[in-house]
């Protein structure tokens, strides 16, 4: 966001605003708990209605990412960039794989984190501990990317791009009323506060389209020029896409069906809602988003490569932002729709960060604080224990994001989350439909899939380029040994006994 | 067949549309401002959508 244009003080009052209500939101959810257990902060006392429960998974699937990355990621590959669509739907797919029955699941057996089901499916701790170390790094990584984001989005809108005083505010304010109203209220305050900011990003999305629209003038325009660049600079942006961006395209919809849904943030989603019906509901309204969030996405990445040349490399990702400028020098209307589009990035940053945040926190007060320093603690003391944790964690994490401010490079070795998350789906995806799995072929499989996803981006072979085989993602070539150990083991074992 | 696997069968049918594998490289074919692999992709994501849909409200109505 380094390219818009500082905020005026209109502006900044919005922006105060929407932060604010934020705080007060907290306030009411705290006010809304019924009782002191992990149970009610965690879940919300699995109340989730229809609406919340959409809009929060909603907010939560769509990060900061979805604006930058993506708009960034078309201005580089061009309209081969539309499969996010698909990846996106495929999410929603593989919900349909587990979802429902875990949802019947946890009602019966109130489950708080995945490790909950695990360890009831399969009766085997390591198993357990292993995706509750999976879960919290991958979240760890988001949650210190939406940090750094925010810092960025904070020095962006500030006009101060390369100084780190606005950097550091950025962090600090935005971790702090994050935290605040996450452990003033749980579940209940960062669904309440996602279904704002769900309802921010649907506005922020919709007026931009028609901005774009009518500042650029039709697709077509735009596809002919792109077109003509094409035949100029020897490229592929509006042709038919290579056979390796096409193996690349299958592998991000597996990747990413498999790897999101399995998000613990969103499992403890699936616990939290009311009834079936209503998550099922939820997910029929969330089959239909990919279409106009990510078409939205990569039109506005169309436009920019039609029509802001010279960004190249990492400037690639400020895409986004010289398209907001573009915006806000446009008209006045430009300029107050770019600064919802502001409050719709930072809502979809913080949405993220709080989600993974409370997530971690769970995860690391039911699965490791619960079960090896103190042998029976009771409810309220585990939900205090969780409060404090987010704090420690959120302050250690703040640390993280200011240390490696310019240095991104270490967010980039740890950008391995997908890799890493896919490997628990045989656990999840396969275990809950399958008795005949076992447990220690299923965990040796994650042991091995792990070390193989995470040792591919590092061998030097012809065919091995960005971390990926032929195109596909280290985590589907680590979750072939994970599938055939889990598989073959477990066959193995039902032979003997 | 069951129900399940022509579920299955339908997504790994609209996948293999959807992804522009065999559309001659040279195309230049335009639907609607967008290249014509643009828009059967973003047709076969449409339909993914929409049986998606049709699963869960199925299985709604099988549950009552």
């Amino acid at each position: 966001m380094s390219n818009i244009l500082p905020l005026g003080y209109g502006a900044w009052t919005f922006i105060s605003i929407y932060l604010l209500s934020l705080l007060v939101i907290g306030w009411f959810a705290k006010k809304s708990r019924k009782e002191d257990t992990l149970n009610d902060f965690y879940l919300a006392g699995n109340s989730l209605g229809l609406g919340i429960l959409f809009l929060t998974l909603f907010a939560t699937q769509y990060s900061g990412n979805t604006f930058f990355g993506f708009t960034g990621a078309t201005y580089r590959v061009g309209y081969s960039w539309i499969l996010s669509i698909h990846f996106m739907t495929s999410i929603v797919v593989c919900y349909l794989l587990f979802a429902p029955k875990l949802h019947r699941l946890s009602k019966k057996q109130n489950f708080l984190t995945p490790a909950d089901y695990i360890q009831y499916r399969f009766k085997y701790n390591k198993l357990s501990l292993i995706i509750t170390i999976i879960g919290i790094a991958v979240l760890s990584n988001y949650l210190l990317a939406q940090l750094m984001a925010m810092g960025r989005a904070m020095q962006g809108i500030s006009g101060d791009a390369g100084g780190s005083f606005y950097y550091i505010a950025g962090v600090l304010v935005l971790a702090t009323i994050i935290v605040i109203y996450g452990t003033m209220g749980g579940l209940r305050a960062v669904a309440w506060t996602d279904a704002i900011q769900g309802v921010i990003l649907l506005v922020g999305f919709s007026v931009l389209l028609f901005i774009l629209f009518d500042k650029f003038g039709p697709l077509s325009k735009a596809t002919e020029i792109i077109a003509n660049m094409d035949k100029i600079n020897n490229t592929r942006k509006a042709a038919v896409p290579d056979a390796e961006t096409c193996r690349l395209w299958l592998s991000y919809i597996i990747i990413l069906g498999f790897g999101l849904s399995l998000y613990p943030q969103a499992i403890q989603r699936i616990y939290a809602a009311k009834s079936e019906k209503v998550l099922k509901k939820s997910l029929v309204v969330m089959a239909f988003m990919p279409i106009p969030t990510m078409i939205i996405s990569v039109i506005a990445g169309i436009m920019a490569l039609a029509y802001i040349s010279g960004l190249e490399g990492a400037a690639t990702d400020q895409v986004f932002g010289r398209v907001l400028r573009e915006i806000q020098e446009y008209s006045i209307l430009g300029y107050g729709v770019s600064i919802v589009i502001l409050a719709a990035i930072l809502a979809a940053m913080m949405s993220t960060a709080d989600s993974a945040l409370l997530t971690i926190s769970s995860m690391f007060t039911k699965d490791i604080y619960a079960k090896i320093f103190k042998s029976s603690p009771d409810e309220k003391t585990l939900t205090l224990v969780g409060k404090f944790c987010s704090w420690a964690f959120l302050a250690l994490m703040i640390i993280f994001a200011i240390i490696l401010k310019d240095n991104t490079s270490l967010v980039k070795l740890m950008d391995r989350k997908l890799d890493l998350m896919i490997q628990v789906s045989p656990a999840f995806m396969l275990g809950i439909h399958y008795s005949w799995l076992k447990a220690k072929p299923v965990f040796w499989g994650i042991v091995c899939g792990t070390i193989v996803a995470l040792s591919i981006p590092y061998i030097d072979l012809s065919f091995i380029s960005k971390g990926k085989v032929f195109g596909f993602h280290a985590g589907l070539i680590g979750l072939l040994p994970n599938l055939a150990i889990a598989l073959i083991g477990s066959y193995l074992k039902k032979e003997t006994t | 067949m069951t129900k399940n696997n022509l579920y299955v069968f339908l997504y790994v049918i609209l996948i293999a549309i959807g992804i522009p594998w065999y559309w001659p490289q040279d195309s230049r074919s335009i639907i609607l401002g967008v290249p014509a692999w643009v828009a059967v992709a973003v047709l076969c994501s449409l339909l993914a959508s929409f049986l998606t849909a049709y699963i869960l409200i199925n299985s709604l109505s099988d549950e009552e």
